[in-house]
C-alpha cells in the first residue's frame, strides 16, 4: 500500500540556525537533506556530492553575511531540490553515465528494513523500498520532486509550489501523473498488502 | 451514499482527491482515511545512516567550503588577469588598419574626378561617339 511505502524524512528537531551554529544546524539537517537528494537522484554517490554542494552553498551564504532566511529549513529544501534538478537535467546529456550497482543503492534500505521487528515485515519493507525507489526513478524529475516532497517530507502542495516556483495547478498536475504511474507500477505490492478494497 | 474507494482516499492524502466534499459528511470514509494517514505517519522516520559516512560528509563540506574561501582572492585575480589578456588580444586582433594611406588615395581620386572634364562613368558612352583616328 502506497501510503506506508517508505520512511519519512522529517528533520531532527531543528532548533539551530546556520548563523548561530552552522555545525549543529548541518548535523540536524544532514540526514534529511541527504535522503531527499538520494530519493531524487537514486544514486548514493551523486546524492553525497549533491548534499555537500547544498551545505557548501549554505556555508558560503552564511559567511558572506547575506540576509538569513526566515525559515532555514525551507530555504535548505529549496536549495537541495534545485541542486538535484540541475543534476537531473545535466544527467540527460550524460549518455555514457552508468548507474551505481544495485547492491550499493540497496544498502540503505537494508539498514532501514533491519529496524523492523518482525522478519516478515523486514522482508516486506525492504521489497517495498526497493520497488518504490525503482518506480520513482522512472518518473520525470518534476513528478519525482513533487511526490518526494509530499510523501517523504510531508509538504503541502502550496509549499511544494513555493519551493519549485510554480503554480499550484502545475504541482497538482505533476502529482496526479506521479501517483497514477506509481499506482500502476506498484499495484501488485499494494494489493499484496491487503489494503485494497 | 457512495463511499470513496481506497484510490480516492490515497489521492486525497496526496492533495489530489475528489472535490465532492464527501469526507466532510462521511465519518466512515474519514476514519478509513485516518487509518491510512496514520500508517503513513508511523513510517515517517529517518533511517539511520552510518556515523562514519555522516562524519566524512561533514569533513568534505568544510574542506570544500574552506577551499572556496581561501582560494577566492586568487581566483578573482586569475579571472581579472584572464579578462585583461582577452581584452588585449581582442584589441590587437581587431585593431583598425593604418587608414592614412587609404584616406590619401581616396582624396586623390576624388580630386582627380572633380578636376576631370567628364565624369569617369561617362567615358564608355562617350567613346562610342569618338571618331576613329
Amino acid at each position: 500500500m502506497m501510503a506506508v511505502m517508505a520512511t519519512g524524512l522529517m528533520a531532527d528537531t531543528a532548533v539551530y540556525t546556520p548563523a548561530d551554529d552552522f555545525d549543529a544546524w548541518m548535523r540536524a539537517e544532514q540526514r534529511r537533506v541527504f535522503l531527499l537528494c538520494w530519493r531524487m537522484l537514486a544514486d548514493r554517490d551523486e546524492a553525497d556530492t549533491a548534499t555537500q554542494d547544498v551545505f557548501v552553498k549554505a556555508y558560503r551564504a552564511t559567511r558572506n553575511g547575506a540576509e538569513q532566511p526566515e525559515d532555514p529549513a525551507r530555504w535548505l529544501t529549496r536549495v537541495a531540490v534545485n541542486t538535484c534538478l540541475d543534476r537531473l537535467r545535466s544527467r540527460r546529456l550524460q549518455f555514457w553515465r552508468r548507474r551505481a550497482p544495485a547492491e550499493t543503492e540497496d544498502a540503505l534500505w537494508r539498514e532501514q528494513a533491519a529496524a523492523a521487528p518482525d522478519p516478515e515485515d523486514r522482508v516486506f519493507a525492504r521489497e517495498i523500498e526497493r520497488r518504490l525507489m525503482a518506480a520513482l526513478a522512472r518518473l520525470t524529475p518534476r513528478q519525482r520532486t513533487v511526490f518526494t516532497l509530499r510523501h517523504f517530507e510531508d509538504k503541502s502542495l502550496e509549499e511544494i509550489a513555493d519551493t519549485l516556483g510554480v503554480d499550484i495547478g502545475s504541482v497538482k498536475s505533476h502529482m496526479f501523473r506521479a501517483v497514477q504511474k506509481l499506482r500502476a507500477e506498484l499495484r501488485e505490492l499494494y494489493c499484496a498488502g491487503g489494503t485494497t478494497k | 451514499m457512495k463511499h470513496w474507494t481506497e484510490d480516492d482516499l490515497i489521492d486525497s492524502i496526496y492533495g489530489i482527491g475528489p472535490s465532492d466534499g464527501h469526507l466532510d459528511t462521511c465519518p466512515e470514509c474519514r476514519a478509513r482515511r485516518d487509518v491510512i494517514a496514520q500508517r503513513r505517519a508511523e513510517h515517517r522516520k529517518l533511517p539511520d545512516l552510518p556515523a562514519s559516512f555522516l562524519a566524512a560528509q561533514q569533513r568534505a563540506v568544510y574542506a570544500r567550503a574552506e577551499q572556496c574561501v581561501s582560494r577566492s582572492p586568487w581566483a578573482r585575480a586569475a579571472v581579472a588577469c584572464a579578462g585583461v589578456t582577452v581584452l588585449a588580444v581582442g584589441l590587437v586582433v581587431s585593431r583598425p588598419r593604418d587608414t592614412a594611406a587609404a584616406d590619401a588615395q581616396m582624396l586623390a581620386e576624388a580630386y582627380a574626378a572633380a578636376a576631370a572634364d567628364m565624369p569617369r562613368a561617362a567615358e564608355p558612352i562617350n567613346a562610342l561617339f569618338e571618331e576613329a583616328p
